[in-house]
């Protein structure tokens, strides 16, 4: 088994560069001024070199380097570089895993491809034009998943770093142990313990850092000692569709947001791939002038058609305060599944109209001079006592916007 | 009444008017079931019609 790890640090910054390639080589720390107290989130190399440190305020962080060019968060764009890069990937591997910990770091198994490349030192060097160079990126190539990660942190931008088969638990002697993919809290423990790197670890035995650590022992050590059985797991192929939609101008209210969202659902449905088909989850992209985005998932209770969807992200983004004016919109539909059907209500046993119903109270009102239709609605259902959990109110009908049929009763299911 | 199915007690809402009730479940001859209370904060006896 031949895995290269592909790496790229500070991908949330370095994509800043894609449109500001004079960029390069400046101190640039990521943060966002706009909000509170603002903390350094990353930095390149550039400004830690100089003492930033993540987590100091961004005042503190410009005291030492007056310099440094401060980058805002762009999570829509980090997605789309971070799905572009895949994508490009699986067309030299189907064997191609994104690390869903860190952010920037894919592993490619490299099975098969040396046939191809040679060695499977030039495929690894291949994977490296898949990214393009002002990110920086570099692979480590490896016969197992933890050693090829600890390759590429310590090669050289653009460079491969190629670890030989039988020398990995030589390799990742030097290794810290917090480059171990385990939550920090574990590694900041085993540090406070004298354990500082792989060879460390892998000098004890494996029974009593499991006693300590539990099964994240075992495991540790394992990956210390070179063992490391843990395949590339693919993506799973799921139909998905990506809609995107420039603003003839920048949308500064909400009511033009809502249009942009109605149109791009609209067209969404009349693809092909949405024809006849319900969705559960959508990604909204927003990218907002000065390059900054922000992006939200939505997981709906069932899958909805055009129509329910569109009601649902209408009430949903009711309260959203656009954070500046608003450039384009992507939307990713995703959990796509044939259209639901719902069990009709035969036709005896459909309920009254409700503009009949409307129609007699407000006559019987008028009559008596009050309301005399009562319902009875639940209350308390969890009660001990009978009588708390329903209560009886006065019926105020509501009139339906569209009083034809199958509409009223998608109003009824959805409201 | 043919049996008493079951039986259990309800005391609540003592921080505003307090029910302290004992009611009953029961198996009448007819064969239908009803359930009676105890209203031991007014010594009076209901029927829980639902």
């Amino acid at each position: 088994m031949a895995i290269t790890c592909l790496y790229i640090p500070h991908l949330a910054l370095r994509i800043a560069l894609l449109d500001q390639p004079e960029l390069d080589g400046l101190p640039l720390l990521l943060s966002n001024p706009e909000r509170g107290r603002a903390v350094v989130m990353d930095a390149t190399d550039e400004a830690t070199s100089k003492g930033v440190r993540i987590g100091m305020s961004l005042r503190e962080a410009t005291t030492f380097v007056p310099d440094a060019v401060v980058v805002e968060p762009n999570p829509a764009l980090e997605s789309r570089v971070s799905l572009e890069i895949q994508q490009k990937l699986e067309q030299l591997s189907p064997l191609v895993e994104a690390d869903e910990t860190e952010q920037g770091c894919w592993y490619v198994d490299l099975l098969g491809l040396d046939r191809h490349f040679a060695t499977l030192t030039a495929a690894a060097r291949n994977v490296l034009t898949c990214v393009p160079a002002v990110l920086r990126p570099r692979t480590g190539l490896a016969h197992s998943r933890f050693a090829a990660r600890v390759a590429a942190g310590v090669a050289r931008p653009a460079d491969v770093y190629e670890v030989p088969q039988g020398d990995e638990q030589t390799f990742l002697a030097r290794a810290p142990v917090t480059w171990l993919p385990l939550p920090p809290e574990i590694t900041g423990q085993m540090v406070r313990l004298g354990l500082r790197t792989m060879k460390d670890l892998a000098a004890l035995p494996p029974e009593r850092l499991a006693a300590r650590f539990g099964p994240d022992g075992r495991f540790a050590w394992e990956l210390a000692s070179g063992i490391d059985k843990r395949m590339i797991q693919p993506r799973p192929r799921e139909a998905t569709l990506l809609e995107e939609l420039e603003m003839p101008t920048p949308a500064v209210s909400r009511d033009m947001f809502l249009v942009g969202i109605r149109q791009i659902v609209t067209r969404a449905f009349n693809t092909t791939v949405l024809t006849g088909k319900h969705v559960r989850q959508v990604t909204l992209r927003v990218f907002l002038e000065n390059k900054r985005s922000w992006e939200k998932s939505l997981v709906m209770k069932e899958p909805y058609g055009q129509q329910a969807l569109l009601r649902t992200l209408e009430l949903r983004l009711q309260a959203l305060e656009l954070p500046g004016p608003v450039e384009a919109i992507a939307m990713l539909f995703s959990g796509i599944v044939n259209s639901i059907a719902h069990q009709g209500v035969l036709p005896h046993f459909q309920p009254r109209h409700a503009q009949p119903i409307a129609e007699a109270v407000e006559q019987l009102r008028h009559r008596y001079g009050l309301n005399p239709v009562y319902h009875v609605v639940e209350v308390e259902p969890w009660s001990r006592i009978p009588e708390r959990r329903h209560a009886l109110m006065t019926y105020e009908p509501s009139i339906p916007r569209n009083t034809s049929r199958s509409s009223s009763k998608v109003n009824n299911r959805y409201e | 009444m043919v049996e008493v199915r079951d039986t259990w007690i309800v005391q609540d809402e003592w921080w505003r008017t307090e029910i302290d009730r004992q009611y009953f479940a029961l198996l009448m001859a007819g064969g239908e079931f009803r359930t009676v209370f105890h209203d031991r904060m007014e010594d009076v006896w209901y029927e829980q019609a639902y």
